[in-house]
């Protein structure tokens, strides 16, 4: 039995690339080694750019694509080795929610249908199901007047609801939430990061939260993991990530972000990534991210850096990780004045 | 069904105006109402569109064709939906010289290996020959802003130009407008859901809600101190990477008004802390608090500023 709700060791996602006659010819490496640890009841964000592996992470996890190595556990169940029917136990305990919820609803069932669906799957009484409809409704803010509509009758948000209403009809201990607020308007998102929040205090939910939005991260997060070409870069608490990044890439991100008072935007220093994230089927040598790295130097082209911890609980994977790396002749501001 | 109602503001040369708003709040109908560029079933219904003291909406087809392409250019969200997939780089950027500046094809595929250089993107001569889809999503953007900027417009306007980029691509493609608008002193029109964004790019912002302007007002005065009740209550909705993190976001209740309805009173009436009776029957109508600041809120006129009187665009 495992100190952690969640425990991922050396998890490998690789991708065949095949040619003619269905020969493989390369792979590609989504994911490539990531580990993690998530206590009960904490939120673990997930920080990374599009095609970093945050998504195909998430679907690991909940085995909708097949791991190539590295194990999986929950609690004390080693999710890469459940087989067939075992399948349906895990589900009850580990739920995903979607950037939309309608890659999860049918568009003809309504939404107590959607949610009644769940709980028989879960192994619900159908006497009581309508009962369990009506409260897990209002678990997430919905008036059971919703159960009797379609999901294309609801706005954003309210999709959402459903979404997280039909993967707690399950009794989840964890959720994986891919995006849940990037496709929400500005007004709406904070409702739906409320919830999530309310709901790990009333219910004591674990999430893997992933998104790209590292202001949505600060604020729901208690550990953040930041993720590059399929690896971990470093993983640290909130705040500590924010005041104290160590990895070249993490404060290229947190540099990138604008900030919503032109203030704070006049004094803050940028930071210009130069170049592309290169492809995962050509991996770069040594250190992934050596090829836009101003610190680069021969022995991150050879060498891959180890995860290594830097300090209590901040680990780092870079050779010469230190604060501030971009400051002075990387350094650039435009300024609105 | 009216989108936009009453939208009233202007544009200084070299200026860069931020519109913000939520989906369905009228900030894209705006901006292609101003061009000309809506489709049946929407039209402008009424209004006009002054442009460096000539009416838009007044020009003839073959006027406003050249207007369009010599004097405002248009970013869009995606380029893959602006670029034509089937047309090599070089030539898309040259169309354009070729149509509003004369230049011959091979002058005018000079001046686009000039402009994609411009634009930062590196192997200029190459990319070129190449297709949209072969470059990434940052490129394809720096690439429209070439063509944007190519017959060297007034005024550009840029329509959620970095919702679909990573943030570090979002970062260089917003430095680059900047710097090349400002070089050029061409006036940009930012249209973007991202106050953050609006807070680090523009001069100055209107925040439009349910299809209305419900403030305007320089970015610092609008962000540092707002008027409206709907501009306070998004401010304080946003997760910030800056200052303390408060256990609760104050989430702003409810959805925006459907448009298909027609509303009485305030459209942020039924979300508003503030609301009184008078908000639920009577439009607010736009009143003036300093030169060029104003906000739709009867709060505003209660506390004794005059409603802003009739005047034109510019």
């Amino acid at each position: 039995m495992s100190d952690f709700a969640l425990e991922v060791q050396d998890l490998k996602v690789h991708f065949a690339i095949r040619g003619g006659f269905g020969r493989q010819v390369g792979a590609v490496r989504a994911v490539d080694g990531v580990s993690l640890q998530l206590r009960a009841g904490e939120t673990l964000g997930v920080a990374g750019e599009s095609g970093c592996g945050k998504s195909t992470l998430a679907r690991a996890i909940l085995q909708i694509v097949p791991p190539t190595a590295g194990r999986i556990v929950l609690g004390d169940l080693d999710v890469t080795r459940v087989r067939g029917l075992e399948l349906g136990r895990l589900r009850k305990r580990l739920q995903m929610i979607f950037q939309d919820a309608n890659d999860s609803l049918n568009p003809r069932v309504k939404v107590g249908a959607a949610i009644e669906e769940a709980l028989m799957l879960a192994g619900v009484p159908t006497a009581e199901r309508p009962h369990r409809v009506q409260e897990l409704l209002r678990t997430v803010g919905l008036p059971y007047a919703f159960a009797r509509r379609y999901p294309h009758e609801l706005s954003g948000g309210q999709r959402q609801r459903v979404g997280i209403a039909r993967a707690l009809a399950v009794g989840p201990e964890l959720l994986v939430c891919d995006e849940p607020v990037s496709a929400l308007d500005v007004s709406v998102r904070a409702q739906i990061i409320n919830l999530f929040q309310d709901l790990q205090e009333q219910l004591g939910l674990g999430y893997v939260f992933i998104s790209h939005d590292l202001a949505v991260l600060r604020q729901i997060s208690h550990r953040i993991l930041v993720m590059y070409l399929g690896h971990v870069v470093e993983e640290a608490g909130n705040p500590q990530i924010y005041d104290h990044p160590l990895h070249p890439y993490t404060q290229a991100l947190i540099g990138s972000v604008p900030h919503a008072d032109p203030r704070v935007n006049r004094a803050r220093a940028r930071i210009r990534l130069q170049g592309e994230v290169p492809s995962p089927s050509h991996p770069p040598g040594g250190c992934p991210f050596h090829p836009r790295c101003p610190l680069a130097r021969d022995v991150c082209r050879s060498e891959p850096p180890p995860l290594r911890e830097a300090a209590p609980g901040h680990r780092v994977a870079c050779h010469f990780a230190r604060e501030g790396i971009w400051m002075g002749g990387e350094l650039d501001g435009h300024g609105t004045a | 069904m009216h989108a936009v109602q009453d939208a009233r503001f202007t544009l200084a040369a070299g200026e860069r105006l931020g519109i913000v708003g939520e989906s369905g709040s009228g900030k894209t109908i705006t901006a292609l109402a101003l061009l000309r560029l809506l489709l049946p079933p929407a039209r402008v219904t009424a209004g006009s569109v002054r442009f460096t003291g000539r009416d838009v909406l007044a020009l003839s087809p073959q006027e406003l064709t050249r207007w369009r392409g010599g004097e405002a250019g248009m970013i869009f969200q995606d380029p893959l939906t602006s670029l034509n997939p089937f047309l090599r780089i070089g030539l898309q950027v040259a169309e354009g010289l070729e149509v509003h500046r004369g230049l011959s094809r091979r002058d005018s595929l000079a001046e686009a290996e000039r402009l994609l250089t411009r634009v930062q993107i590196s192997d200029a001569r190459r990319r070129l020959t190449e297709y949209p889809h072969q470059l990434s999503g940052g490129m394809r953007q720096r690439v429209a802003i070439a063509i944007a900027m190519a017959t060297r417009p007034r005024m550009i306007i840029a329509d959620e130009p970095t919702t679909a980029l990573d943030v570090t691509a979002q970062a260089n493609v917003l430095e680059l407008l900047h710097e090349l608008t400002t070089a050029e002193g061409m006036a940009v029109i930012l249209i973007t859901h991202d106050l953050s964004v609006i807070a680090d790019f523009c001069e100055r912002v209107l925040v439009m809600y349910a299809g209305r302007i419900v403030e305007q007002g320089t970015v610092d005065e609008v962000i540092t101190e707002p008027q409206h009740p709907y501009t306070r209550a998004l401010l304080a909705s946003i997760p910030r990477l800056d200052g303390e993190v408060s256990r609760r976001l104050q989430a702003i209740p409810g959805a925006p008004p459907d448009l298909t309805r027609s509303i009485e009173g305030c459209p942020f009436a039924a979300r508003c802390p503030l609301a009184f009776d008078r908000c639920r029957t009577e439009r607010p109508q736009s009143t003036e608090i300093g030169p060029g600041r104003s906000a739709a809120c009867h709060l505003l006129a209660a506390a004794g500023a005059e409603a802003l009187p009739g005047g034109g665009q510019e």
